[in-house]
């Protein structure tokens, strides 16, 4: 996608996000709060984070990078899109989830690690598409919006699960190495899938 | 049932899971039994609000071969394995429901506390099926014994799967299973 399209796509951002949220409606409340996004030519827009989305005009969408998400997009290739988040659940996590739901696995990685510092997130995030960071807020990862939105959510899913289940005596672990390995299945078939779909 | 009948219904269904929360994405399946030896079943990996009828996929119950060139859901062996071990059952729905999915991740049996709740599930236990891989002969074998002579089971780690006599029989099935679930949980807050 160009920039022009690109700017486009952002400032009718909220208004996507809104229409898919009907869906997950019952698993918790999930508001991006900045979005930085790749075009076809490498370059990197990203959101005025002190602007709400659905106010944002094309001066509020500059390639104005931060070292960290410029480290992340210079060493994951295939992602196009950051999600910078705060989510009713993933906020109240305060230790690395680890894997509890298939879909968990399959879409997100291993775990959920939660970032100390600014220095920590491209660790938390390695092999990972979402980490929660120190102050609460989420960084979410896709090839595509749609893709980051869907890692938003389900890490909003995941974090209610582990949160709600401590009541029933807490959520049991899968083996990682399943886990990891259902997450590789899950990368391959979806690199196939968007192969196929080009 | 006609095949054609079927396949409507199950696309219909597959849009209605969507609708009411009870999968995202391409999660999920559902089926119809069509007559003793087939079953039609939403297909693999296919986004459910772009899916047409004849995009759905007739399969045969006993030797898992399918017509048509788009792959049945993944999951199939499980609907097989409970049409097979339930003659009586028209309709299977397999979700990543919330709060059923939080009972699971728990590793679970969900105690059915309302009265109605248990008489559209069939018992006073929903039982969850130990966790094993997805698509694997384990998790197929546990999660249809699981069921026992209820009309639901989770599966730890994942889902749950729902039966019914019917579609519509399915879907109440799925929607009580959602609130014993949460009510089971909001039980266990209150108590501690």
């Amino acid at each position: 996608m160009d920039r022009a399209a690109a700017i486009d796509l952002l400032l009718n951002a909220a208004d996507y996000f809104k229409t898919q949220s009907a869906g997950y409606a019952s698993w918790g409340n999930v508001e991006v709060q900045q979005i930085a996004y790749k075009t076809a030519d490498g370059q990197v827009l990203v959101t005025d984070a002190k602007k709400p989305l659905g106010q944002l005009s094309a001066a509020d969408i500059q390639p104005n990078l931060s070292p960290v998400y410029q480290q992340l997009f210079n060493k994951r290739k295939h992602i196009g899109v950051l999600l910078l988040t705060k989510q009713q659940y993933a906020t109240q996590v305060k230790r690395e989830i680890p894997p509890i739901l298939d879909d968990q696995a399959q879409l997100l990685g291993v775990s959920v690690r939660i970032a100390k510092s600014d220095k920590d997130i491209l660790k938390a995030l390695s092999g990972r598409f979402a980490a929660i960071l120190e102050d609460g807020s989420s960084i979410c990862l896709g090839s595509n919006i749609e893709e980051a939105y869907v890692a938003a959510q389900l890490l909003e899913k995941t974090s209610k699960a582990f949160i709600e289940a401590e009541v029933l005596g807490g959520a049991k672990a899968i083996n990682r190495i399943e886990a990891w390995l259902m997450h590789q299945f899950y990368l391959l078939k979806y690199s196939k899938e968007a192969k196929k779909n080009k | 049932m006609e095949i054609k009948e079927a396949k409507k219904i199950v696309c219909d269904a597959g849009k209605r899971l969507l609708q009411e929360g009870l999968v995202a994405r391409t999660w999920g399946n559902v089926s119809v039994k069509v007559n003793d030896r087939q079953m039609v079943i939403t297909p693999s990996g296919r986004k459910y609000d772009e899916l047409t009828p004849d995009d759905m996929v007739l399969v045969d119950i006993y030797t898992l071969k399918y017509e048509g060139t788009l792959k049945p859901s993944s999951e199939l062996k499980l609907h097989c394995e409970v049409y097979k071990t339930r003659p009586h059952i028209g309709a299977v729905i397999h979700t990543h429901q919330l709060y059923a999915s939080i009972v699971a991740s728990a590793q679970r049996d969900v105690e059915v506390l309302d009265p109605e709740h248990q008489r559209i599930l069939g018992a006073s236990i929903i039982k969850a099926a130990p966790y094993a891989l997805p698509n694997t002969k384990k998790i197929t074998v546990d999660t249809a014994n699981a069921i026992e002579n209820s009309n639901a089971a989770l599966m730890s780690n994942h889902g749950v799967v729902c039966i019914g006599k019917d579609l519509e029989d399915a879907f109440v099935v799925a929607r009580t299973l959602e609130k014993a679930c949460a009510l089971f949980i909001a039980s266990k807050k209150q108590a501690s």
